[in-house]
């Protein structure tokens, strides 16, 4: 009988080893950057990058083996490919951030492990099937972010945005905790799945609460992702996080939250539930946009174009299915690629202490480096959407797949406003290009750089004509996750089907 | 625990709405940053009181072990806010989040 149990137990820890790998990769980075400062400039990155590759490496390895779900994690095929886009995006801040961390002199050995923490983080929320698992990898992605958001102590502004950050990020955690307490006295389950299907079949007569506590965790996942109108704190605290952390923000906190969005929405109740999301993802597509277009700092433009990129990702979620989680995923990958682009221009572009962060500022830079600017042309072309770029095909797929759902007054308004978003993006491109450089206003933006941030530019430029041209197959291995994500929903249903008959038993009789 | 029975589950659901309530209009009313982190603990509290009773009224125990997990968040989130808030102040000689607007756009 001992044997059995004993198995189970492997198999469990099995689910875990990719989170657990990249949080003792981060501990062994965080002790050899303490122990020896003096070799922390290379050894640091070094470790990192080592730890988020032998991730990846147990994360195929784990995908491999087909586990069930174990309670309270899953490690399926949408987990296998949300984890690898994670690990993707954090092995790219690790490379760009290099350049940015040794000018502004912010290489403690913290920076990276901080960084692979709040990545294990964000693996965690996406593999989490219950709501407190869901929770813990929440706040294992945003408390690293708000120490990294203050970083660079010697600027207020980088201070500024950790407390406003920590604030706003606390404040929505609060309503995770108690949304998904409400999600448990209603159904008697923690479980994504369980607690939805047994509010669907009516075994409780407490729906009502129920929604209301989901409603509450998706306002915190909101928050997370930035949706209109739980955005307020992100131009601000985007604009005053050192410039790699902003990059990772926008990128990994973002494509956490809609992993998790991607597992909650699944189990939503059809009707209101659908209505909330179609709101929210009108809102934040017209509202990012059109504020995007009135900004001078280029870091502040970037905060509201993933405002409102986070609404077209939200179609996706809205549709749902295979073809619209799928959808969600290879649009992560695109934005994922433009965006650490965009960045890491920015970061060299900018210069020491971050002067230059004006768009007027890099009136005709490429004429001065014509790597800048061709690179940069290349990632705001494909942050607006013009074919062939990666970003062309992400909106294509996630717009059919809203189409396909039924919701084509949705896509008429995501495609009226993504035209909108051409303005803002054009005008950085036309600056740099057509606009005759001028001598008089502000500091000066910097061309120059170390050869592996302009590797990183290239690569990176490549990497966002190659999703474009080569969409299908990369199409066919996010197919895959969503594949996983609907097995999975099935399997937990499965496992846990008697359980929850007890539960409006209890609640009558307490309430008597 | 016969005065325990007595006490209806709603009169717990009601007491933990009512102190979530108090926590998110101090946070969003007060200006101090340490009064707005004692506003989020209250929410947080809020949150673990609905998961014990429910948890008691259920007859399982998942829920008294979620309230360690939430505790111990917590601490960690304090740790890191009063650090932020600690450094702030002594560059600032002030805390009020309304003189924290240096970025505006």
């Amino acid at each position: 009988m001992t044997a059995p149990s004993l198995q189970i137990i492997t198999w469990n820890l099995w689910v875990s080893a990719p989170v657990c790998a990249l949080a003792a990769s981060a501990m062994v980075t965080l002790i050899a950057g303490a122990f020896w400062p003096a070799f922390a400039r290379w050894l640091t990155p070094c470790l990192a990058l080592g730890g988020i590759a032998l991730t990846a490496a147990f994360t195929i390895l784990a995908g491999m083996l087909g586990l069930p779900p174990a309670g309270m994690q899953v490690m399926d095929s949408f987990t296998v490919v949300f984890d690898l886009i994670i690990l993707i995006a954090a092995f790219i801040t690790v490379l760009v951030s290099n350049h940015y961390v040794t000018r502004e002199n912010l290489e403690r050995g913290e920076y990276y492990a901080l960084m692979m923490l709040s990545a294990s983080g964000a693996m965690l929320m996406a593999a989490s099937d219950n709501y407190v698992m869901m929770f813990l990898g929440l706040e294992l992605l945003s408390i690293p972010l708000y120490v990294l958001a203050g970083f660079s102590r010697g600027r207020s502004e980088s201070q500024e945005s950790a407390l406003k950050y920590l604030l706003l990020g606390a404040f929505a955690s609060a309503f995770f905790v108690f949304g998904a307490a409400l999600v448990f006295s209603a159904t008697g389950s923690t479980n994504i799945v369980v607690a939805g299907d047994a509010t669907e079949r009516a075994l409780v007569g407490t729906t009502p609460i129920y929604v209301i506590g989901l409603a509450m965790i998706l306002t915190a996942l909101a928050f997370k992702v930035a949706l209109v109108p739980f955005h307020m704190w992100t131009p601000d605290v985007y604009q005053g996080a050192p410039t790699s952390v902003t990059a990772f923000m926008a990128v990994v906190a973002k494509a956490a939250g809609f992993g998790a969005l991607a597992r909650v929405a699944a189990a939503g109740p059809e009707g209101s539930w659908t209505v909330l999301l179609w709101g929210l993802s009108a809102a934040t597509m017209i509202w990012g946009n059109l504020l995007a277009i009135s900004q001078n700092n280029i870091k502040r433009l970037l905060a509201y174009s993933s405002i409102a990129h986070a609404g077209y990702l939200l179609m996706g979620i809205l549709a749902g299915g295979r073809a619209g989680i799928s959808a969600v995923l290879f649009y992560l990958l695109a934005y994922a690629a433009m965006t650490f682009g965009a960045f890491a221009a920015v970061i060299i572009l900018a210069g020491r202490g971050d002067g230059a962060e004006d768009i007027e500022d890099y009136r005709g830079i490429a004429r001065r480096s014509p790597l800048l600017g061709w690179t940069m042309a290349i990632f705001m072309f494909s942050l607006a959407g013009l074919p062939p770029f990666a970003g062309f095909f992400g909106k294509l797929y996630l717009f059919s797949a809203a189409v396909e759902a039924g919701y084509p007054g949705l896509t008429v308004l995501a495609v009226l406003t993504s035209v909108m978003g051409v303005f803002y993006y054009l005008r950085v491109t036309v600056v740099m290009w057509m606009q005759e450089p001028e001598a008089e206003s502000g500091p000066a933006a910097q061309t120059s750089a170390p050869l592996l941030s302009r590797l990183v530019l290239s690569a990176l430029a490549v990497a966002v004509l190659a999703l474009g041209i080569f969409s299908s197959p990369v199409l066919r291995w996010t197919n895959s996750g969503s594949a996983g994500l609907e097995r999975s929903a099935e399997a937990a249903i499965q496992m846990t089907l008697p359980e929850p008959t007890n539960a409006p038993a209890a609640l009558s009789g307490g309430s008597r | 625990m016969i005065w325990n029975a007595t006490v209806p589950f709603g009169a717990w659901a009601v007491l933990s709405g009512l102190l979530f309530t108090m926590g998110a209009a101090g946070f969003l009313v007060r200006r101090d940053p340490i009064v707005m982190f004692m506003c989020i603990e209250l929410m947080l509290n809020a949150g673990n009181l609905l998961f014990v009773a429910a948890a008691r009224y259920l007859g399982v125990v998942d829920g008294q072990v979620y309230v360690f997990f939430v505790m111990t968040v917590a601490a960690a989130e304090v740790a890191v806010g009063l650090a932020i808030i600690v450094a702030i102040f002594r560059r600032k000689t002030t805390i009020d989040v309304d003189e924290m607007s240096e970025m505006r756009g």
